[in-house]
């Protein structure tokens, strides 16, 4: 018995030293560096960024350190999800921010941080040269990104003098969504359909496939649920700014959103889409796409592309072809300005993060990219030669972006989410959604019309 | 009524110093990691916080988040799943259990290795679990609809995960998939730990294997079963994170759970405030719920 | 009807297993497969088998760093909380002292409360005592979160063991903690087993608090290395990913064989005799 005890209080008295030691050690490695950067007068400086990004690697960062000798970068990729958010929010309240932040909308605190002084205003550094051209960084970004961008921020900000409108310029956009249609090859050929030129024969061409027997188009509503809406929205509503519904310009229930609802609706109806579609994910929207039940799938590029042209049957060939615009108006992909980055204020080295956040939105950056298909947010974008699906979607890029066109409804309040998955298993119809969204409207805080 | 003489002081003073020597640093620790941000979430629930920056600098409602709560119709509808889904989940798991651990407890061929299989779906980490499922449940090439064609039962096929009346009872067998090996553990260590000699004497009286478990085993488990109750219950109404990569609250809500809802409204909403507030509710209910049982339970303590 | 009570509860009992087994082998089928076969066929046999994804996993994606980190962290908080719960557990089944009512409703009533609403005024708790990305920030918190089920446990088994066996210890001549380390710790034996499992478990697979706390790659544990894989499933393939949550499954395991001895021998022992 007295052995047993031994043994045991040997095994906690070693685990104990063992905590120690790892404490230690994460101290000892935060004081010498903190120390290191003391001691040494040289510029040897040492930026945080903090993303999501999957395809920003450290390759990446070691390509701008080998361009800015005496910058060292430490990547702090952090898989996306709430955990992401909760971790920037604890990384503010104790002053820890990593100097690039890759910023969430509204309710992951993006506006409390700006309001709180966080965020680093690049309105004045905008006018510089950009990283890798003599033209201002300005011009190098896309226009309607920046649009977007700073739309939203004037529309959901409270403080109006912290507003863009009024001469800030808290974030930049980063990577646009450009989306379009791929297809299998071989089971068009088997149904005897062609590309789509009008969204009349889009939807035919749909028709045909279900009655085949194929799923027409796979889709990962869990993770891209309200992208066909949006999609429809920016046909069917294009001169509707976000704003108008909230000066009262426009009503929530226009008829240029119902329109586009009805779209939707009438997709639905004829069974475009898998029954199961409302529950499905990425995952399995590609093993349908993958087992050719499903013969299109409405996609980013990004690395998803390449995984699927990687991974389909022997001898399947794929394609892609730009969404006929379904009033026929040119088609545009759905904007970026969801993806952004920006500076911390309270940088230790403002001057070093600057330069850094400048190559990340710089051609360069994307030109490194490019081998993972990401859309940049820049002016003008030249597909890999002879890629063509890449092709497809540089036209997609070349016909813009899409801006919002949808009241900006807070989600807690109405989300379009769930207003896309009531619709596809029947629940609501296109009279309820606007109901709906009349009836919350008057409720949303970002309705400031309301209230004054 | 305590002797008031000094040994006896001081005999208390001596228990009192054993037992806090004893469960001091364990206190320490609990007070300092639970507790302590515990009352910051009270805390919380008076304020509408967004979680960044200091809490006194957000506005302060007082128990308005209270009262929406009590209006709220997505918290009504989470709770009335939540009930419906604790109800089968806790039944079924503790059924299952019960006769599971009786299966070990007998000793029964190749008990040891039942024990290590039986006890896999715990092990699983929860992602795994959520991906598997997913593909179990799937409506084209799912493993369950392809298992009903393969015996011929096609017109039972459905999309499971998408279909409001099947949705919660899907996730309902497979909440008790994972959660039922631990349950069957804890009872297993009970009953481990019933005298031989009352099964013996009930043995030589004549008494078939039937009667053993309803008269002596099943009487003698009951404050088991009961705190395993209270402690599947109190999961199931706290729980999220399987749901959420699951079926998100699934089909339009159908499968949201309070612990979902709470989770939903502090993180994909940025309503601190709020969520704590309804945590707040849930765990009221499930004070007076436990003590409840907890008094029964004190009814049915057993001596051996 | 003994007859018949037999094969019936071996039916369900092999009927439940296979139920059990079969998404983990699953599981471990998917990921010897080729990428391809993995969505083409997901519940087949593999063509093939590989091993790719096993080596990819483990040089590639520093899971052997991550699984040392993950053994470490565990370790230590198993051992202490065990120690604790169980301590706790005979304290409050059988002590009277000041306080303890009150003691033992906070710590029931604090397991009602989601463990995600703590998450926000930890860290802000554990930025105050600088064990922010250490390792020993990540084990208080767990340990905090993780005595009080087997406590509860433990405690109850405790309330139930006879009074004469700790009075006959006492005559015997050992004191408190004599009667409580050689007497009454080894009655709890299978209990203590299960939640040392139930420990293992919760935190080998924690994940939130980890990814939120800790920043530096050196000291991220499995479930944090297994997401950030996750995310960049694309880049990686699958197989690679699956092959990753294998061996993320594995250790534990070979932790409930392990545990699994001490349920083997209160069985073969027989219970106590009252």
């Amino acid at each position: 018995m007295k052995q047993k005890f031994r043994a045991v209080s040997l095994i906690i008295a070693c685990l104990i030293v063992l905590a120690g030691c790892s404490t230690n050690n994460a101290a000892q490695n935060g004081s010498q560096a903190k120390s290191e950067e003391g001691k040494q007068p040289s510029k040897e400086v040492t930026l945080k960024v903090m993303h999501w990004y999957s395809y920003v690697t450290d390759e990446i960062f070691r390509e701008f350190e080998r361009q800015n000798p005496g910058i060292k970068v430490d990547n702090q990729y952090v898989a996306f999800g709430d955990p992401y958010f909760v971790k920037l929010k604890g990384l503010a309240n104790t002053n820890e921010l990593p100097d690039i932040v890759a910023l969430g909308g509204r309710t992951e605190g993006t506006y409390d941080l700006i309001a709180q002084g966080k965020i680093m205003d690049l309105n004045d550094a905008m006018s510089t040269p950009a990283y890798d051209s003599e033209e201002t960084w300005l011009s190098t970004q896309s226009d309607v990104l920046m649009n977007s961008l700073n739309s939203l921020f004037d529309i959901e900000m409270d403080d109006d003098a912290l507003k863009p409108k009024n001469g800030h310029q808290w974030a930049l956009p980063f990577g646009a969504i450009s989306l379009s249609v791929i297809y299998n090859k071989s089971i068009f050929e088997q149904v005897g359909i062609k590309e789509p030129e009008t969204f009349e024969q889009f939807l035919e061409n749909n028709d045909k496939l279900k009655e085949a027997g194929y799923i027409p188009l796979a889709h990962a509503n869990k993770e891209w649920g309200s992208w066909w809406l949006t999609t429809f929205l920016d046909q069917t509503a294009r001169d509707v700014k976000t704003d108008d519904f909230v000066s009262g310009k426009v009503a929530v229930d226009d008829v240029r959103l119902r329109e586009a609802f009805e779209i939707w609706e009438d997709m639905i109806k004829r069974g475009h889409f898998d029954k199961g579609v409302v529950s499905a994910g990425i995952d399995d929207a590609q093993a349908l796409f993958v087992q050719q039940k499903a013969a299109q799938f409405y996609i980013v590029p990004e690395n998803f592309v390449k995984y699927l042209v990687d991974n389909m049957p022997e001898g399947v060939k794929l394609g892609a072809f730009v969404l006929p615009g379904a009033k026929g108006l040119p088609s545009r992909s759905i904007g970026g300005s969801s993806n952004k980055l920006a500076v911390s204020a309270e940088s230790e080295h403002p001057e070093e993060a600057l330069k850094l956040m400048k190559f990340l939105t710089s051609n360069t950056l994307f030109q490194l990219l490019s081998k993972d298909n990401v859309v940049p947010s820049l002016k003008g974008y030249q597909p890999p030669e002879g890629d063509a699906i890449m092709s497809a979607y540089a036209k997609a890029y070349e016909n813009g972006f899409a801006e919002g066109h949808f009241p900006p409804f807070s989600p807690e309040i109405l989300n379009i989410d769930e207003l896309n998955s009531g619709m596809l298993i029947g629940e609501y119809t296109t009279d309820d959604i606007l109901k709906k969204m009349s009836e919350a409207w008057p409720k949303e805080p970002n309705n400031k019309q309301s209230q004054k | 009524m305590p002797v008031r003489s000094k040994t006896a002081l001081r005999m208390r003073l001596r228990t009192n110093l054993i037992a806090y020597s004893l469960i001091f640093p364990g206190l320490l620790v609990f007070y300092l990691f639970v507790i302590y941000p515990l009352l910051q979430t009270v805390a919380f629930s008076l304020y509408r916080y967004g979680g960044v920056g200091s809490l006194f600098e957000s506005t302060f409602v007082g128990l308005r988040h209270f009262a929406d709560a009590f209006v709220d119709e997505k918290f009504g509808r989470a709770i009335v799943n939540t009930f419906y889904f604790s109800i089968i989940h806790t039944l079924t798991k503790l059924t299952l259990a019960f006769l599971l651990a009786f299966f070990l407890y007998r000793k029964m061929t190749g008990w040891k290795w039942f024990q290590v299989g039986l006890y896999m779906p715990a092990i699983v980490p929860i992602v795994v679990s959520a991906v598997i499922w997913r593909f179990i449940y799937e409506g084209n090439f799912g493993l369950l609809n392809y298992l009903l064609r393969a015996l011929h039962m096609e017109r039972f096929q459905h999309y499971w995960l998408s279909e409001a009346a099947t949705a919660m009872n899907a996730v309902i067998v497979s909440s008790v998939w994972f959660s039922m090996p631990f349950a069957m553990l804890v009872l297993f260590s009970y009953m481990l730990r019933i005298p031989n000699d009352l099964l013996e004497a009930a043995k030589i009286d004549g008494a078939s294997t039937r009667q053993i478990v309803a008269h002596i085993i099943f009487p003698l488990m009951i404050p088991a079963l009961l705190l395993m109750s209270i402690l599947s219950i109190a999961d199931d109404f706290k729980g999220y994170a399987y749901i959420l990569l699951f079926t998100n609250g699934g089909p339009v809500g159908k499968t949201e759970v309070v612990g979902l809802y709470a989770y939903k409204q502090a993180f994909s909403y940025g309503n601190f405030g709020y969520a704590s507030a309804l945590s707040i509710l849930v765990l009221a209910f499930l004070i007076v719920l436990s003590l409840g049982l907890v008094n029964r339970m004190k009814k049915n303590q057993f001596e051996f | 009807m003994r007859i018949l009570l037999r094969p019936f509860l071996w039916l369900i009992a092999l009927t439940y297993t296979i139920f059990s087994l079969y998404p983990l082998v699953n599981l471990i089928v998917q990921s010897v497969k080729p990428e391809n076969e993995i969505w083409s066929q997901p519940f087949s046999l593999p063509s093939r088998w590989i091993n790719d994804h096993f080596i990819r996993v483990w040089e590639e994606a520093n899971f052997s760093l991550y699984t040392w980190n993950s053994v470490k962290v565990t370790a230590i908080v198993l051992v202490f909380a065990l120690f604790f719960s169980t301590v706790m557990g005979y304290v409050f089944a059988r002590m009277n002292f000041a306080g303890k009512k009150l003691h033992y409703i906070v710590l029931i009533g604090s397991m009602l409360i989601p463990s995600s609403m703590l998450i926000i005024p930890v860290y802000v708790l554990t930025n105050q005592l600088h064990l922010l990305n250490t390792h020993l920030g990540l084990i208080l918190p767990n340990l905090a979160g993780t005595i009080i089920m087997p406590f509860i446990l433990m405690r109850s088994v405790y309330e139930a063991v006879p009074q004469d066996l700790i009075d006959a210890a006492k005559i015997d001549g050992c004191g408190e903690y004599r009667t409580l380390f050689q007497i009454v710790a080894p009655l709890g034996a299978p209990m203590i087993a299960t939640n040392g499992i139930l420990v293992f478990t919760a935190i080998w697979n924690e994940y939130i608090w980890t990814q939120v706390s800790i920043n530096s790659r050196e000291l991220f544990t499995l479930p944090v290395g297994m997401a950030n894989l996750s995310a960049n499933a694309h880049n990686v393939g699958y197989g690679t990913v699956y092959a990753g949550m294998v061996l993320m499954t594995f250790p534990l395991i070979l932790f409930f064989l392990f545990a699994q001895r001490f349920f083997i021998s209160a069985v073969t022992q027989g219970a106590v005799k009252g």
